[in-house]
């Protein structure tokens, strides 16, 4: 656990370092906080629904740029020798990569708190599903986290580790919504449904923590941070 | 001492190692040449764990070791080619990243030591990016020999220094060769002979001579042979 941590705080450190980190969280939050503000007035409703569903779609995009170099340059530049030829197992070095990713983008929601702050301001929103949406966002961006680690692991190329993981969450994205739903048989539109995490991430907004989520989610991170484990074993196949 | 035998490694139908055999006692700075493309980076990067090879084992004090193991791993340093570090980190930071990812009992005095040991004394709170060549040089050294490794893996450690930068390397290994095994590679035959009391030299993925420095005649005409 302690070697988790050590690679934990190399990543932050690296994220505030160069301006990366900061422009990726500003980038993030003027977007969202505009295209929301813009609307919130005209609803005249103290609701984070459409912020959280514009965070959403916006971290299929963030993320994928965060995580990109990741593994990519370390392999790149050379630097993962260095790492892998030290007493550390692959697992310990993608859970501490995860971990200090996942602290950052766990900062940068933080950094949302001003929006929900104003909110509680100006109206009577309900707390339940405010807290929902941090946590559903949360498990979403770790899942897209996860995601991005595993591509940025079996590619040199950071920009093609950057377009695969874009293009998976995208498609993740694309499915979920109503519009594509409302097209699909039923059987397979529960499917759907099910594997779509900004689906699953939409009923946290709504308040509904559901343990099957919460299951879905946890399996997801497991699935992702192992194929990344066996993609750095299997580095000289 | 460490014993290599037969290892094999290749990737995908090419075979960059082929039935390599040899053994190192402690107190040794073997050099490992050969020229470009002959396998010597495979040859360290398997026998500092980092890549697997598809047969033979790697006996560490005659015991077969499991390369990928920590414990092995423990004992190595290793300076990989290019020498490859974090630019945005002080050379007090990445010193003490490298020290607390191999489980120093005392992480910041071992870092202390090899600060004075590679002369970083001056550079310690500079960042990465901004040393000179030299420097850099120093560094990659200095994370190598960390917590006093009783295996020592140079991957080209002069490549791309000046004369100046390239003497300065060589009396820091020269210093830290007692208790240790160094392997050395350069293909440069003259810093060989300058460093190494053994050389190995490797073409094509096999080992072609093994001999001691001093023993050995005609070097130079038989190098450029290999070479050619």
């Amino acid at each position: 656990m302690k070697k988790v941590w050590i690679i934990a705080l190399k990543e932050w450190h690296y994220l505030f370092s160069n301006p990366v980190g900061y422009i990726f969280a500003g980038i993030l939050l003027l977007v969202a906080g505009w295209l929301f503000m813009g609307d919130l007035f005209l609803m005249g409703q103290a609701d984070m629904k459409p912020y959280w569903n514009v965070v959403n779609f916006l971290l299929s995009v963030f993320v994928p740029a965060v995580v990109m170099g990741s593994i990519a340059d370390e392999k790149k530049n050379g630097t993962w020798e260095v790492i892998l030829s030290t007493p550390i197992r692959e697992l310990e070095l993608v859970a501490g990569k995860m971990l200090g990713y996942g602290m950052y983008l766990g900062m940068v929601l933080l950094l949302t708190l001003p929006i929900t702050i104003t909110l509680l301001v100006l109206g009577k929103p309900d707390v339940g599903p405010m807290i929902g949406g941090y946590i559903g966002t949360l498990l979403l961006a770790l899942a897209y986290l996860a995601v991005g680690l595993f591509f940025s692991s079996i590619s040199s190329q950071a920009i093609v580790a950057f377009l695969a993981t874009t293009i998976t969450l995208i498609l993740n994205n694309l499915i979920g919504q109503e519009s594509v739903l409302m097209k699909l048989p039923t059987i397979l539109r529960k499917v759907v449904e099910g594997i779509s995490l900004s689906s699953r991430s939409a009923r946290f907004a709504d308040g509904v923590i559901e343990i099957s989520s919460l299951v879905f989610f946890v399996s997801w991170l497991v699935v992702f941070t192992m194929l990344t484990v066996v993609s750095l074993k299997t580095r000289d196949k | 001492m460490i014993k290599v035998t037969g290892i094999n490694k290749s990737f995908g139908s090419k075979q960059v190692l082929k039935n390599i055999d040899f053994s190192i006692k402690n107190d040794s700075v073997v050099g490992l040449l050969g020229p470009n493309g002959a396998g010597k980076t495979t040859l360290m990067r398997v026998m500092v764990g980092f890549l697997s090879p598809n047969s033979g084992v790697i006996e560490w004090n005659g015991e077969i070791a499991e390369t990928k193991s920590a414990e092995y791993r423990g004992n190595i340093g290793y300076l990989p080619e290019n020498n490859p570090l974090y630019p945005t980190n002080t050379v007090n930071e990445y010193l003490e990243l490298i020290a607390n990812l191999k489980n120093l009992k005392e992480p910041k005095k071992e870092v202390v030591k090899v600060i004075k040991e590679c002369g970083l004394v001056s550079v310690v709170s500079q960042k990465i990016e901004i040393l000179s060549k030299g420097f850099k040089q120093r560094v990659g050294l200095a994370a190598a020999i960390i917590g006093n490794p009783k295996i020592l893996i140079l991957d080209e450690p002069t490549s791309g220094l000046d004369p100046n930068q390239i003497i300065e390397i060589r009396k820091v290994i020269k210093k830290l060769a007692k208790n240790k095994i160094i392997i050395f590679s350069t293909h440069i035959l003259p810093e060989a002979k300058a460093v190494c009391d053994r050389l190995l030299i490797i073409n094509k993925g096999q080992i072609v001579l093994d001999e001691l420095t001093g023993k050995v005649k005609n070097l130079e005409k038989k190098f450029v042979e290999l070479t050619v």
